[in-house]
């Protein structure tokens, strides 16, 4: 570890007899990351260890389909592909049709897992698996060097438990998570930078520069560069977290931090963000900005998110089982103690700002019109502060104790020891437990593309014209919970498959009306009737499905008939008729 | 061996550890995807770092996040002047490697021919 942070417990264990064992804390840090990366790699990676077909919700396949694309073509163009553009048709405004959602790191991210893994699905669910988890390093990288390894791993324990995270990554909302990931590291680069312009180094004893140290500007810029590619709302949490620590160190050390390379920094941001700054521009999402009401609630509600995440998303204590609840309060607590008590609390000022700042990205909706359901997912900033302030009370409160009631210095360490094993232990006793038992029964029923469809989509739909247009219409009838299956039928085909609702077929411009297919897939409905519980829901449904395809295709010869799905072409007839 | 040096050897065991690991869960795939990670997301920016006050840490951790977002965007853009995407994925890692092993020796040439 570099200089100017963690306390020395860091580097000192108790042996039994009392002795203190001194260990480097280089190897400590690069042993917890070790057991961090080998903890959570093999948690996140139970979706898809016995099953290598894809999983995840709408979001999932998209990102999939893209870099899918880049890396099949052998080109990465600025333009989506017929299969992929057709399905936000025209949702950037500037941009007009076949336009990117977002710019291309995330995707070309997919595309480079699949050519150096050297197949389709798994290296980018290694590469999912690790980029939704990276979270939890780095808060271990942030706070191992603010406050020392112990309550870094404690943290990051928890964050790698974290279920918000989890149901993010599960759904594939990859480029979202992995750019709010960043967040913590780009704040403490400018808190880097601060305390090198303002205290000569963090802990006021380490070498400086005049007007502080320039590497740190250039890499926060950088850090922010990186998150400004993979999701903008990753670069607003920064932007907002750094916002507030510069005001409250300028309130703090009344000075402001100016320095030339700010100039140079700022024009090369500019360089790497202003192509790509359309597609944000362009955007089409339609909302309204929320009441000053919302600045009262801390968190959102689940009304709000209700059809893009479940209840637990938003849920306090689905995130911070009970037992953790003390430790949060006396974090808080504390972390306000210290604010006011320790004479050079850079560290916790640093804390205060990741606390607002998640305080405030979480409330933007008041600010500026943002839909709740995608700023719910900056959630995700929340449970690193308090994760951090639960593991830092473990070094906290019997340091604080420990000047007030004056204890000697074994009690202290026996107490922040015992208070450590006991966290961990309720960490793995309930968010561990909780952890394995979601991540290895995710996707695992009827909610993932069953070999069927997917071999259907690979050797089938693949094989129709590149503006192929296949209708499912059984949503409507089944519901919901087929969708993602449709869209990741799509992704497997490369050719453009959707929901049907019904309502005259080619009215859309984009729409070539010769290449119009009708999907009827029974293989879902099957597998329901096997179980005699959903035998009569699954009868019902078969028989809705079966009217309509009656309806639509009586005496038509279907291009494909196997494993219970049928595929006809759409021949024109109005469709009216079986609405 | 001076202690960085030790620390860094710590710092490439845990991550040997994780590409075995890697390969006892998902075979060649696994050990492929985890080695090309940190190749790819680590290693080219690090060798640009390298040169810079930061520590070693620092450098590793600032390196893959820099990269995760940067180092694609490089990638994505030499696709747009060479006919293949994995030809210019190679042509990104090279650039950025070599642009972090020879900016001191561009600058050394360029002030002897100054002198």
């Amino acid at each position: 570890m570099g200089e100017g942070k963690g306390d020395s417990e860091s580097s000192a264990v108790p042996a039994a007899a009392g002795i203190r064992l001194k260990l480097n804390p280089t190897f400590l840090s690069a042993a917890a990351v070790s057991v961090l990366l080998i903890v959570s790699f093999f948690l996140w990676t139970l979706p898809f260890r016995h099953n290598e077909l894809p999983f995840g919700e709408g979001d999932s396949a998209w990102h999939f389909a893209i870099g899918d694309h880049i890396s099949s073509s052998d080109r990465a163009t600025f333009r989506l592909p017929y299969y992929i553009g057709v399905w936000y048709y025209g949702f950037n405004k500037i941009l007009g049709p076949f336009a990117p959602e977002y710019p291309p790191s995330s995707h070309v991210n997919y595309a480079l897992m699949q050519i150096v893994g050297g197949e389709r699905f798994v290296p980018v669910f290694i590469y999912r698996a690790i980029a939704s988890f990276l979270g939890a390093l780095a808060v271990f990288f942030v706070v191992s060097r603010l406050f020392g390894v112990l309550p870094a791993f404690i943290a990051a324990l928890g964050l790698s438990f974290s279920l918000r995270e989890q149901l993010t990554y599960l759904f594939g909302q990859q480029p979202t998570l992995t750019a709010i990931i960043i967040t913590p590291v780009a704040a403490y680069a400018w808190y880097k930078y601060l305390t090198s312009f303002y205290l000569k180094g963090d802990n006021g004893s380490s070498s400086s520069k005049e007007g502080g140290d320039k590497i740190y500007i250039f890499i926060t810029f950088a850090l922010l560069a990186s998150q400004y590619l993979l999701h903008l709302q990753g670069f607003v949490a920064s932007a907002v977290v750094i916002a507030v620590m510069t005001v409250l160190f300028v309130l703090r050390f009344r000075k402001i931090p100016l320095a030339a390379s700010f100039a140079v920094a700022i024009l090369l941001f500019a360089v790497v963000a202003a192509p790509f700054a359309s597609i944000y521009l362009g955007a089409g999402d339609v909302v309204s900005r929320s009441g000053l009401g919302r600045l009262f609630e801390w968190g959102i509600s689940p009304a709000d998110v209700q059809g893009s995440f479940p209840p637990s998303f938003v849920q306090f204590l689905a995130e911070y089982p009970k037992l953790l609840l003390p430790f949060l309060l006396a974090g808080l607590t504390l972390l306000l103690l210290r604010l006011f008590l320790v004479k050079n609390n850079a560290r916790e000022l640093f804390l205060l700002s990741w606390l607002i700042g998640a305080y405030l990205a979480t409330h933007l909706d008041v600010f500026v019109p943002t839909g709740l359901n995608r700023l719910a997912r900056m959630l995700v900033l929340e449970n690193y502060i308090f994760y951090t302030l639960i593991a830092l009370t473990v070094v906290w409160l019997p340091a604080t104790l420990s000047s007030l009631l004056k204890f000697n210095a074994r009690f202290v360490s026996a107490a922040k020891y015992s208070l450590a094993v006991l966290l961990i232990i309720s960490l793995i006793m309930s968010s561990g437990k909780a952890t394995y038992s979601n991540l290895s029964q995710a996707y695992s029923g009827i909610d993932r593309i069953t070999p069927a469809q997917a071999d259907f989509a690979a050797n089938y739909i693949s094989k129709l014209p590149e503006d192929a247009y296949v209708f499912d219409p059984s949503i409507k009838i089944v519901g919901q919970w087929r969708y993602p299956k449709l869209r990741w039928m799509l992704a497997i085909s490369q050719r453009f498959v959707g929901r049907y609702d019904g309502g005259p077929v080619a009215d859309a411009d984009h729409l070539n009306k010769d290449e119009v297919y009708f999907l009827f897939d029974y293989s879902d409905i099957a597998l329901f009737a096997s179980s005699p519980q959903y035998k009569e829901q699954a009868a019902a449904w078969a028989s809705q499905l079966n009217q309509l395809e009656l309806a639509m295709f009586n005496g038509t010869q279907p291009l494909y008939d196997a494993n219970n799905i049928r595929l006809y072409k759409y021949s024109g007839k109005p469709v009216e008729a079986v609405e | 061996m001076t202690l960085i040096k030790l620390g860094q050897v710590a710092w490439v065991a845990g991550l040997v550890v994780i590409v075995l690991f890697s390969f006892a869960l998902f075979g060649m795939t696994g050990a492929r995807t985890t080695v090309s990670m940190a190749l790819l997301f680590i290693a080219p920016a690090y060798f640009i770092l390298r040169k810079t006050s930061l520590d070693f840490e620092e450098k590793i951790f600032f390196s893959l996040f820099i990269s995760l977002g940067l180092f694609p965007l490089i990638a994505w853009s030499i696709s747009q002047l060479l006919p293949s995407f994995r030809l210019s994925a190679l042509a990104a890692f090279v650039l950025v490697v070599a642009a972090g092993l020879f900016p001191p020796q561009i600058l050394a040439r360029l002030k002897k021919k100054q002198q």
